[in-house]
């Protein structure tokens, strides 16, 4: 299911960009016009974007065991480059094979985008590509666990240890991500976006004793290797600041 | 066109790597260990040997014990208790039975393996590692502790001498 809803979403975006491209070479057509006739004209304008995670207050409606919120922004500090962060918050409780615990922390991500698309003036659409360097402030509980036992034999052994909550706190974690992503505008200075992110773990402070089997806004940490894949589906309000100028 | 391969190889990639391995606790992790016995005659020390008739009876439980053989016992503790009772019987079912019932002590800590095994319990046996219950006509002469962590079954926990 989480499979089919990243192809879904993979072939959404790849229909974007061929309808974007369309766009990219009409509106070129319209500058030509323009220049001829026009002397001035803008730049670009030095927009600051705010704005929300849908999907995260959406996953925590559903769902006891999970809360949490995010904040997006973005600055254009050029034609092509926007500084971007995230903000966020989460609470996760995970029944795993053997374990239920539950992370709860904050993160912070802070990076660059590259806007791979051509807006006509005084639009601030995206197509982009980026990436973050990410860092969380967490604490892990061990809620409960059964003992990991091939030789079972007393019967209270099936039953879990609900004595066992212990929480390690004053935890950490950075990673970088890599991001593609789509922002439209869909009423004036009201942007939707998406955006999907492969992540791969720096370092973490592992809990003694245990491990950062979640990570508040990097996800799920495996055994196996240090990568992992995040994504957040946005809404946010572009506030222009001051216009850059061209002269002719 | 370039860029197209990138909008297309990020997410691909993402699905690939993301590909969640089923979480299965391989027999190979460590495991809770059960506790080694060894029984030896008080006349001879070096060779291990076996009591005559000789059988073990888990103490709580219907269950019997299935694994152990000759004079090496296996015994599986309790990983919610700080002892486990064992009843020791020489001459099991004959008119001679003796019955010497025994409590072992320990200490738990329950040590973090990964994701998909969680948590296995290893025991520190304490000191004195056994008290016997009955004290009338023991047959048993003394315990010894010969390794108190008990982290893996392929050494000798504790002696038996008789």
């Amino acid at each position: 299911m989480k499979k089919l809803l990243i192809y879904i979403l993979y072939f959404s975006l790849s229909l974007s960009y061929l309808e974007a491209q369309e766009l990219q070479e009409s509106a070129l057509d319209s500058k030509k016009m323009e220049n001829d006739s026009v002397t001035t004209k803008f730049l670009f304008a030095y927009n600051l974007r705010v704005g929300v995670d849908l999907s995260r207050p959406l996953l925590g409606l559903n769902n006891q065991d999970y809360t949490g919120f995010e904040l997006v922004g973005d600055l254009r500090i050029s034609d092509k480059l926007y500084i971007a962060t995230e903000i966020g918050n989460e609470n996760k409780t995970i029944q795993s094979e053997q374990i239920n615990f539950t992370t709860s922390g904050s993160y912070l991500k802070f990076g660059i985008d590259y806007n791979m698309y051509s807006n006509p003036t005084g639009v601030n659409n995206q197509i982009y590509c980026g990436f973050r360097i990410g860092n969380s402030a967490h604490s892990q509980t061990v809620n409960n666990y059964v003992v990991w036992n091939l030789n079972r034999f007393w019967p209270e052994e099936n039953s879990t240890n609900t004595n066992a909550t212990v929480k390690h706190e004053s935890l950490s974690a950075s990673w970088l991500e890599i991001i593609a992503g789509i922002k439209t505008q869909i009423l004036k200075n009201v942007y939707m976006g998406f955006s999907l992110r492969l992540t791969i773990l720096l370092a973490d402070q592992t809990p003694q004793n245990f491990d950062n089997l979640f990570i508040p806004g990097y996800n799920r940490k495996t055994d196996d290797n240090n990568y992992g894949t995040a994504y957040n589906y946005t809404m946010s309000y572009s506030l222009p600041l001051f216009k850059k100028k061209e002269r002719r | 066109m370039s860029r197209f391969l990138f909008l297309v190889l990020v997410p691909l990639i993402a699905v690939v790597i993301c590909c969640e391995r089923d979480d299965i606790c391989l027999p190979e992790n460590p495991t809770t260990s059960r506790l080694i016995v060894e029984t030896f005659a008080q006349t001879n020390l070096e060779e291990p040997s076996r009591p005559v008739d000789f059988f073990v009876r888990p103490v709580g439980t219907d269950l019997e014990l299935t694994d152990g053989t000759g004079s090496r016992i296996v015994l599986p503790l309790k990983v919610t208790n700080e002892y486990t009772d064992f009843e020791f019987i020489l001459n099991y079912q004959t008119e001679q039975e003796n019955i010497d019932k025994v409590r072992i002590h320990y200490t738990i800590e329950d040590v973090y393996i990964n994701r998909a095994c969680g948590f296995r319990t290893t025991f520190l046996l304490k000191d004195p590692p056994t008290t016997v219950l009955e004290n009338e006509d023991n047959w048993i002469h003394s315990f010894v502790k010969k390794r108190d962590t008990i982290a893996d079954e392929e050494v000798t926990h504790l002696h038996l001498i008789f």
